[in-house]
Formats: structure tokens, C-alpha cells, sequence
């Protein structure tokens, strides 16, 4: 199963990517997500999505399509689903 | 704070015709305006621009706050700030440009960015507020307080070519607290910023602004708009409160 990971602001500057395709294998969570993700991307990517324990960090939002997840990493996705994370930002 | 309904005078008439041509708007929200005081914290490359629309459009009152002499790399984006005021404290120079602009605009300059010691009376003293702070610590008290008055907060924020944009109506919106709920440590204080990006969002949250005050169009309430200047994708999220949010999860939605 493939979805598809956004990355915004810091993030995306971070990893040096704004959006890539994951396969995930099905069926599969945010949490597996996360996981996958802090496994290919390594510190850059804990940095700033984990927090203590590999949690998710209060202060990142993850969408799943044009939905806030509300942090339920135990949200299940489905095959096509767009995964966004938005990394909070205050310039002005 | 608001007033009673002022009308507008024959030459205030003549200044914004055109945009009483808009549906839903007309004399009455162009009235409505004029009665109304917003604050703007910091006049940087948000700030600026949001506080020039609002004199542009006819708001009656703004606070402005903003700490700090004028710096050179002010310049490519705090669009009320001039090369001949460098050295000289920003909130001067943002009151005479908007004065130049509105000479009938109620202004009062503060010239301190909000902290706890200022943010209950700069508050107190008007109808709404757009934050426009570069910092989050400036942002969750002005959050905090428009929840304790219970006045409408529009969240306007950049970063390099990208924007998020909310508005926030305590008890029935998500606050900026229910989408963080702690303080982001990665944010640093300096940032890449063009002048064009800070001022496009600059322009949705005055727009949100002039909206929420006159009364008509949708509110980007409980959606957070984001867009990205490098393809121009614009997209809303739809967000939720968080109602064990220590911030506004008392209030009833």
C-alpha cells in the first residue's frame, strides 16, 4: 500500500524534500508511518516530528488529506492517502 | 473598543466608494468598520502590512505594538518602515505612514512588544486582533488573553515561501493552543522571509480582518489555510478543538 508524505516549512527544509511516495505495506497506522519514516530520515526527521520516546511531537499537526489528525497516531490509512506534516511556524 | 455605529462622512464616502460596491459590504459594513479598533502586534513584514490595509480600508482605531528601532534588514519586508527612519523606534515610523495614508485614523503606538505585563490592557483597549508575532511566546499570551476576553484572534504566520493562516473565535474555534499545545522548540527566532510572502498573508488576515468586522463572506474558522509560494498550491485543513485544551478547553463551544 502507497501513500503519499507532504512535508512543509522547517521540515521539509530539513529533509531536503517536500513530498515523497512510501510504501507502507497494509495495513498500516501513522504510527507505522512514523516509524518508517524516522527509519529512512534518521535524526533530521526525529528532530523535529518526535518527541521523547519516539512519540509524536505536540507540535506537529498531521493531516491526512485535508483532515487534522488530532495526533491519533492510531488512525488507519488507506491505499493513495496524502499524509502531510505541517511543522509550526510564527515568522512575520 | 467598539463604539456606537459612527456614519460616514461625505468625504470618507467618496475615499472607500469602491469598495462599498462589494455585495454584502455596502455603507452599513463600511459604518461598521469605522466603529471598530484592531490590534496589531508588531509591525514587521506581517504587521505592516495587515495594519496599512486596515487604515486603507477604514478601520476607525488601531493599536499598534511593536518594540525596537528601525534595523537595514528590516527593510525588505516591514513595509511601514523607511531607509530615512533607521535607528528610530519602528512604531513612529509605522503611525506617520499610516497616518499619510488615513488621517482620520484613531492610532495609538506602542512602542513594546506583548508580554505579560501589557497583553490584558493592549487586549482590553479594542475589537479584534490580528497576531502577526514573531515568536511563539508572544503568540499563546495574546491567545490566552483573547480567549479570557473572548475577542476574535486572526493567526496569521510565514515561513520562507510558506503561510498558515485561522481564525480564531474562542469556544468555537480551535485557539493556538488546541493546535500546540506545548511551545515548538525547534522554532528560531530568525527565519527566511521575502517581503512578497509576509505580505500576501498579511493581506488574507486583514481581509479576515475587514470580514469578521463588517459581518460578511466565511471565516477561515476551524480551517487553517496554508499555502506555498514556490507552486502556488493553496489548501485548507480542516482543524478540530482540543477539549481538554488547558488554554479554551472551559469554554463551551
Amino acid at each position: 500500500m502507497k501513500v503519499k508524505v507532504y512535508y512543509t516549512t522547517q521540515l521539509k527544509q530539513a529533509l531536503g524534500c517536500n513530498c515523497e511516495e512510501i510504501d507502507v505495506g497494509a495495513p498500516a497506522t501513522i504510527r507505522q508511518l512514523l516509524d518508517q519514516l524516522s527509519q529512512s530520515h534518521g535524526e533530521a526527521f526525529d528532530e523535529l516530528v518526535l518527541a521523547k520516546q519516539g512519540n509524536l511531537s505536540p507540535s506537529m499537526l498531521v493531516c491526512v488529506g485535508n483532515e487534522f489528525t488530532g495526533r491519533d497516531v492510531s488512525m488507519r490509512l488507506n491505499d493513495g492517502d496524502e499524509v502531510t506534516f505541517l511543522s509550526p511556524v510564527s515568522g512575520g | 473598543m467598539r463604539r456606537a455605529v459612527e456614519k460616514i462622512t461625505e468625504e470618507e464616502r467618496a475615499i472607500y466608494q469602491w469598495q462599498m460596491w462589494s455585495p454584502e459590504f455596502g455603507e452599513s459594513g463600511q459604518e461598521k468598520l469605522k466603529s471598530c479598533s484592531a490590534l496589531v502586534t508588531r509591525c514587521g513584514g506581517l504587521g505592516s502590512v495587515v495594519a496599512y490595509e486596515l487604515a486603507a480600508a477604514g478601520v476607525g482605531k488601531l493599536v499598534i505594538a511593536h518594540g525596537g528601532n528601525i534595523k537595514p534588514s528590516d527593510l525588505n519586508r516591514q513595509l511601514l518602515m523607511t531607509h530615512d527612519a533607521l535607528g528610530k523606534p519602528r512604531v513612529e515610523s509605522a503611525k506617520q505612514r499610516l497616518l499619510d495614508l488615513n488621517p482620520r485614523l484613531e492610532i495609538e503606538a506602542v512602542p513594546e512588544n506583548v508580554c505579560a505585563e501589557n497583553v490584558e490592557g493592549l487586549v482590553g483597549q479594542v475589537d479584534i486582533i490580528v497576531d502577526c508575532a514573531p515568536l511563539f511566546e508572544e503568540r499563546f499570551l495574546l491567545n490566552r488573553e483573547a480567549i479570557s476576553q473572548k475577542k476574535t484572534l486572526i493567526e496569521c504566520a510565514m515561513y520562507d515561501l510558506e503561510a498558515q493562516i485561522t481564525t480564531i473565535i474562542p469556544g468555537r474555534t480551535p485557539c493556538l493552543n488546541c493546535l500546540y499545545p506545548e511551545q515548538p522548540p525547534a522554532w528560531k527566532r530568525e527565519f527566511p522571509v521575502f517581503g512578497a510572502v509576509s505580505g500576501m498573508v498579511a493581506c488574507l488576515g486583514a481581509m479576515e480582518a475587514v470580514k469578521s468586522i463588517a459581518g460578511f463572506g466565511q471565516l477561515l474558522t476551524g480551517r487553517l489555510l496554508i499555502c506555498d509560494l514556490r507552486d502556488m498550491s493553496f489548501r485548507t485543513i480542516t482543524i478540530r478543538r482540543n477539549l481538554s485544551c488547558l488554554a479554551c478547553g472551559h469554554l463551551d463551544g
